[in-house]
C-alpha cells in the first residue's frame, strides 16, 4: 500500500499453542533482536486472544492488542488455530483478505496425507506464496 | 511512582521505621520489623483510653465504633516527595525507631541517633523508639527522651506490649490531625506542588493562586480527615473541593480531590461485599480522573516536570481494584494504555516501577504470559544498569518468566505427573526463539550477578534443549561457560539441569548364572518340578507367557554378584565431550554403582557398559545415571530422553540426538521390574578329565567323574539332581549318594560323584553325517541336541524374616550338559575268501601207494 518500510510478522499458532510456522513478512530490513521481539509480543498476546476468541463467533477479530506502535491482529479458525499478524498500523480490509487467502492455503496443507497436524510447516511452497500475499495486501 | 498503590492508599499513614544505634542482626531486624507491621490496622474504638480530646475534634462523623486507621510501614524510610503537599499519604507523618540493646550499650547514644534520623523526616508528626532486649541495667536506667524498652519474654507478650504501644501512637497521630485540621481551617496555607514553580508571578496568576487555594486547602484537608479514619468528614470536603477546582479550572487539583472521594468511597463500603453499582462509580470516577490528569499533562507541557505518572498511577489503581478475570478485557486494556505510556516517563525508575506493577497485575489476572513479557522487560530495564545488585535483580525476574516460557530449571518445577507433562511441554519447546533469547539473558545476567550455579544450570539448559540450533562456534562458547562457571563452584556441587550426553538404556545384558533362578513354593516341597525348560516348546499352555519383550520384565539379581547395564550415550554437539565418571543412580540406596570415565568425540554415540553389585534385598529402582561432567554433578534420567525420542519420532521435537550422531533406530526400552534377592550359592560344574566330549566307543560303558565347587557365599542345602534332554537312558547311573552325603556344601566346597555312561550304537543317519568328516581325524566334536543333561536345581538356607516368618529365597538351576561323543566301534563290513595255494603235501602213505601199482 505505501511505500514506506513495514514492519510486519507473521505467525501461526496452533491449538496446542505451539507456533507451526512464523515469517518476517514486512519491507524493513530484518533486525535480529528485533525479530526476537516481535514474537516476544506475539506470545504475550496468546493470553488476550485466548479470552476474546471465545467472546465472539467471528473469525477475524481484527486488533487485540498492542505495544509500543504495533498492533496485533488475529484471525481465529473453526480448529482454533490462530493467524497473528503483528504489524504497525494498517488498513483493516488489506488484513483481512491477507488472513482469508492464508487461511486458503493452510487448508491445502492440511489436505496433504502425510502432513502431521501440529508439526512445523516446512513447505517452501506455503512459505513463497505467503510471502507474496504479504506484499499484495500489506 | 511508587509501586503497590491501590484505591485504598489515600487513607493509610506512612510511617518510617528505621534502625538506630549498634548494628542489628539481620533476623532481629527482620522479627522486630515484623512485629511493629502487623499492626497495620488500628481499631478507632481501642484508640479510646491514649486518646484525650483537648478541643472539639473537627472530625464531627469519626466512626469511633466501626472505624480504623490504617498504617504502612516502611522499612528504612524512604526519599521525601515532591509530591507530598498534594497527595499526604506520600507524607512520613510517623517515624518509629528500632534497637537492638545488646549492640548498643549507651542509652544516650540511642537517643541522639533517633532524634536525628527524625529530623530527616520534618512532616513528621510522631515519633517513638523502640528498644529490643535490654539488659537489667539498662531496664533500671531512667527512661531517655522516650526510650521505650520491650523487656525480653515470649512472643505472646512482646505483641501485645507492641499492640499498646501501637495505639498509643495512632493516638498521638490523630491529635495530630486533628490539630493540623483546625489550624489549616483557620489559616490560609499555600499548598504548592512542583507544577506550581515554574508559574511566572503575573497578576493575574497572582488572583488565580488566591482562588485556588481555597479548594486545594479543602483536599489537603479532606486527605487528613481520611488519614484520620474518618471517610464521611472527607467526602464533605472533597465535594467542596471537587466543586471550587471545577469552577478555578484547577484541572490537576480536581483529579487529586476526585481520587481522594473514590478513596473515601471505597473505605467507607469497604465492609460490605463489593457491589457492581460501587464498582460502576469508581469506574466512572477514575476514568474521569484519568482524562483529568492528561488535560494536566497537555497544559502543562511546556513545565520541566511532568504530572503523566498520576495518570499512570491511577489508571494501575483502577486495574488492580477491577483485577478480576470476568473484567479481564478491561483490565489489560488498562494496563496496555499504561505500557503505552512508558515513554512519556522520564525517569528510568518511574519506568521500571510501571512496568513491575503492570506485571504484577497481569499475572494476579491469570495472563501468565503478558506477566512474563512485563517482567522480561523490567529486566532489559535492569541489565541496562551497571551494578552486581541490579544484574542479580535482573536475574531472578528472568528466572521467575521461564515457567511462562517453559524454560523452568528442574529444581523449580514439581516432580511431573508422569509423561503427560513432558509431552506437552515438547510441544512448547517450539517457541524455541523466545526460549533461547530468555536463557541467554538469563546467562548473561548471571554472569554479572557473579552466580555461576545459575549460569551452569542456563548454559546447560540451552545446550542441551537447543544444541542443533546453536552454531559451533556457538556451541564451543556455551561450552567454555560451563567448564568458567564450574570453576567458581565447589568441588561436588550438584545441579538439577542436565546438561550433556545424552543417555539412553540399551539392554541388560544377562550371566548366564543369572539366568536360571527360580522362584520356590513354600508349599511345595519338590520346587524344581515345572521349573526349567519344558522342552522344546517355548510356548506351553501351562507357563506364563514369553519370556522377553513382553510389557513388564522380572528380573532378579542376587545380593553380591555383579550385574551390568547397557547404556548408549550420545554428543550430538561440536566439541569433545568428556565424561569424567558417570555411573548408575540407584533410588533404592541397595546397590552399589561403578564409576566409567568416557570420552566422546563430536558427533558420536556410544555404547557403554556400566555395573554394579546389588547390596541388600528389595526392589531396585534405576531412573538413571549420575554424570560428572563440564565440573558439576547431573542426574540423567532415561524417561526424559524416552519423551524426548518420541516427541521426535513424531517431528514435535527439533532433532533426535542419537540419530544425528549416526545411531540406529532404536526402539525404546523399558526398564524391567527387578528385585533384589538374598545371597545364593552358585555351583560350578567340571567335568574331570576335561571339559570336551566325552569320547566313548558303541557299546563303552565307563565312569564320568563331576566336581561341583560352590562359588557363592552361602552354604547348598538342598539339591536335586534329574536328568533331562536326549539319549537319558544312556546315564546308567549317577551316584547321588556321593554329592547327597556332602551337602551343606560350604561356600568354597565342592564334591565329587560318579556317572556311569554307556554309549549308545550310532544309527545309519549318524554314520553318513560322520562320513563326511576324514576318517583319520581322531577328534569327534559332540553333535548338539543329542546329548543328556544333569539338571541340578539347588538352593541355600531360608531367611528367617523378623516376624517369625520363613522366606524362602529362590533357588536356582545348573544344566550340566553331558557332551558325549560315541565314536564308531569295530564293525564286520565285509567278507570274502580268498583263493589261495596250497602247496600239497605228500606223506609216505601216499608215495607207497603210488610206486606198488607200477610192478
Amino acid at each position: 500500500m505505501s511505500d514506506m518500510a513495514s514492519t510486519a510478522c507473521f505467525v501461526i499458532v496452533s491449538k496446542n499453542d505451539i507456533p507451526i510456522y512464523d515469517a518476517e513478512v514486512g519491507s524493513a530490513p530484518k533486525k535480529e533482536d528485533q525479530a526476537y521481539q516481535h514474537q516476544f509480543i506475539l506470545h504475550a498476546a496468546l493470553d488476550v486472544v485466548q479470552d476474546l476468541a471465545w467472546a465472539t463467533s467471528a473469525m477475524f477479530l481484527k486488533s487485540v492488542d498492542r505495544f509500543n506502535d504495533l498492533v496485533v491482529s488475529v484471525y481465529v479458525t473453526a480448529g482454533h488455530t490462530r493467524f497473528m499478524l503483528l504489524h504497525d498500523s494498517r488498513s483493516e480490509d488489506g488484513i483481512k483478505s491477507f488472513f482469508q487467502e492464508v487461511h486458503e492455503l493452510y487448508i491445502k496443507i492440511f489436505l496433504n496425507p502425510l502432513y502431521l497436524p501440529g508439526s512445523r510447516i516446512t513447505s517452501s511452497h506455503f512459505n513463497t506464496k505467503v510471502r507474496a500475499l504479504a506484499r499484495k495486501y500489506l | 511512582m511508587e509501586p503497590g498503590l491501590s484505591i485504598e492508599s489515600g487513607s493509610a499513614i506512612r510511617v518510617a521505621v528505621l534502625p538506630v544505634g549498634g548494628p542489628i542482626p539481620p533476623q532481629c531486624l527482620r522479627d522486630y520489623a515484623a512485629l511493629v507491621a502487623e499492626h497495620a490496622r488500628v481499631d478507632l474504638a481501642s484508640l479510646r483510653p491514649y486518646y484525650s480530646e483537648h478541643q472539639k475534634s473537627p472530625f464531627s462523623h469519626q466512626p469511633w465504633d466501626t472505624g480504623c486507621l490504617r498504617l504502612k510501614f516502611v522499612l528504612g524510610g524512604c526519599v521525601p516527595s515532591p509530591w507530598e503537599d498534594f497527595q499526604s499519604s506520600r507524607k512520613v507523618l510517623a517515624v518509629v525507631g528500632i534497637c537492638h540493646l545488646p549492640s548498643s550499650p549507651d542509652l544516650a547514644r540511642v537517643a541522639a541517633d533517633f532524634l536525628d534520623a527524625a529530623r530527616t523526616y520534618p512532616s513528621s508528626l510522631a515519633s517513638r523508639c523502640f528498644a529490643f532486649c535490654p539488659t537489667d541495667a539498662q531496664l533500671l536506667e531512667e527512661r531517655k527522651d522516650g526510650i521505650i524498652m520491650f523487656p525480653p519474654s515470649d512472643q505472646k507478650s512482646l505483641e501485645l506490649h507492641m499492640l499498646t504501644m501501637i495505639q498509643d501512637l495512632a493516638a498521638s497521630l490523630l491529635m495530630e490531625f486533628e490539630k493540623w485540621v483546625l489550624r489549616a481551617e483557620s489559616t490560609g496555607t499555600i499548598l504548592k506542588t512542583p507544577l506550581d514553580s515554574q508559574t511566572s508571578l503575573g497578576s493575574e496568576e497572582v488572583i488565580k493562586a488566591k482562588k485556588r487555594r481555597l479548594g486545594r486547602a479543602q483536599k489537603i484537608i479532606g486527605d487528613y480527615c481520611l488519614l484520620a479514619g474518618s471517610p464521611a468528614d472527607a467526602n464533605a470536603h472533597y465535594t467542596t473541593a471537587i466543586d471550587l477546582a471545577r469552577l478555578t479550572g484547577d484541572v490537576f487539583w480536581h483529579a487529586g480531590a476526585l481520587e481522594g472521594s473514590v478513596c473515601a468511597l471505597v473505605v467507607d463500603r469497604m465492609m460490605g461485599q463489593s457491589d457492581p453499582v460501587l464498582e460502576d462509580e469508581v469506574k466512572y470516577r477514575y476514568y474521569t480522573i484519568i482524562q483529568l490528569y492528561r488535560r494536566a499533562t497537555l497544559q502543562d507541557n511546556a513545565q520541566r516536570v511532568s504530572p503523566v505518572s498520576f495518570e499512570l498511577e491511577a489508571a494501575l489503581k483502577l486495574a488492580r481494584y477491577l483485577c478480576r478475570r470476568e473484567v479481564a478485557k478491561e483490565v489489560s486494556d488498562l494496563l496496555m494504555g499504561a505500557a503505552d505510556g512508558a515513554k512519556a516517563l522520564i525517569d528510568a525508575s518511574d519506568r521500571l516501577i510501571l512496568y513491575i506493577e503492570i506485571a504484577r497485575l497481569f499475572g494476579s489476572l491469570g495472563y501468565k504470559r503478558k506477566a512474563a513479557f512485563f517482567s522480561r522487560q523490567v529486566a532489559q530495564l535492569y541489565l541496562q544498569q551497571d551494578n552486581a545488585y541490579a544484574a542479580m535483580s535482573a536475574m531472578q525476574v528472568l528466572t521467575m518468566t521461564t515457567n511462562a516460557y517453559h524454560v523452568q530449571s528442574r529444581k523449580t518445577s514439581k516432580p511431573d505427573h508422569a509423561s503427560l507433562k513432558s509431552v506437552v511441554s515438547l510441544f512448547e519447546s517450539q517457541w524455541s526463539t523466545l526460549q533461547m533469547v530468555v536463557l541467554r539473558e538469563i546467562l548473561m545476567s548471571s554472569i554479572r550477578a557473579a552466580d555461576p550455579l545459575t549460569s551452569w544450570s542456563a548454559a546447560a539448559r540451552l545446550l542441551r534443549s537447543f544444541y542443533p540450533l546453536i552454531t559451533p562456534a556457538g556451541q564451543s562458547g556455551l561450552a567454555s561457560s560451563l567448564s568458567n562457571s564450574a570453576d567458581r563452584l565447589p568441588w561436588g556441587t550438584r545441579c538439577a539441569d542436565p546438561c550433556l550426553p545424552f543417555i539412553r538404556l540399551h539392554s541388560l545384558p544377562f550371566h548366564p548364572s543369572q539366568r536360571d533362578i527360580v522362584k520356590r513354593n513354600p508349599h511345595k516341597k519338590e520346587w524344581w518340578i515345572g521349573a526349567g525348560p519344558s522342552g522344546p516348546f517355548i510356548y506351553t499352555p501351562f507357563t506364563k507367557g514369553g519370556t522377553s519383550g513382553t510389557s513388564k520384565q522380572e528380573i532378579n539379581w542376587i545380593v553380591g554378584e555383579p550385574v551390568q547395564v547397557m547404556i548408549e550415550l550420545a554428543n550430538p554437539c561440536s566439541f569433545d565431550l568428556v565424561v569424567e565418571s558417570i555411573y548408575l543412580s540407584v533410588h533404592s540406596g541397595n546397590f552399589d554403582a561403578f564409576p566409567v570415565t568416557v570420552n566422546l568425540p563430536p558427533n558420536t554415540s556410544k555404547l557403554v557398559l556400566l555395573s554394579g553389585i546389588p547390596t541388600k534385598v528389595g526392589q531396585v529402582s534405576i531412573p538413571g545415571c549420575i554424570v560428572h561432567s563440564f565440573g558439576v554433578i547431573t542426574e540423567h534420567l532415561f524417561k526424559e530422553v524416552d519423551s524426548l525420542l518420541l516427541g521426535a519420532a513424531q517431528g514435535l521435537v527439533l532433532s533426535d540426538p542419537f540419530r544425528c550422531c549416526g545411531s540406529s533406530k532404536f526402539k525404546s526400552v523399558n526398564f524391567p521390574s527387578i528385585s533384589i534377592v538374598p545371597p545364593l550359592p552358585l555351583l560350578v560344574a567340571n567335568v574331570v578329565g576335561g571339559d570336551g566330549s566325552i569320547l566313548l566307543y558303541e557299546g563303552e560303558i565307563r565312569d564320568v567323574l563331576i566336581t561341583l565347587t560352590n562359588a557363592g557365599t552361602v552354604p547348598v542345602e538342598e539339591a536335586n539332581i534329574a536328568l533331562s534332554g536326549k539319549n537319558q537312558d544312556s546315564v546308567i547311573s549317577i551316584a547321588h549318594n556321593t554329592w547327597k552325603s556332602a551337602l551343606p556344601i560350604k561356600p568354597g566346597g565342592e564334591v565329587t560323584f560318579k556317572v556311569t555312561l554307556r554309549a549308545w550304537h550310532l544309527s545309519l543317519t549318524d554314520l553318513e553325517a560322520d562320513g563326511s568328516r576324514s576318517p583319520a581325524n581322531p577328534r569327534r566334536i559332540a553333535r548338539e541336541g543329542i546329548n543328556p543333561f544333569l539338571n541340578i536345581h539347588y538352593a541355600g538356607p531360608s531367611a528367617a524374616k523378623g516376624n517369625g516368618e520363613v522366606s524362602l529365597p529362590p533357588g536356582r538351576r545348573l544344566a550340566v550338559p553331558l557332551n558325549i561323543c560315541v565314536v564308531q566301534g569295530m564293525r564286520l563290513v565285509r567278507a570274502r575268501l580268498l583263493s589261495m595255494e596250497i602247496p600239497a603235501r605228500f606223506s609216505e602213505a601216499h608215495l607207497r601207494h603210488v610206486s606198488g601199482k607200477d610192478n
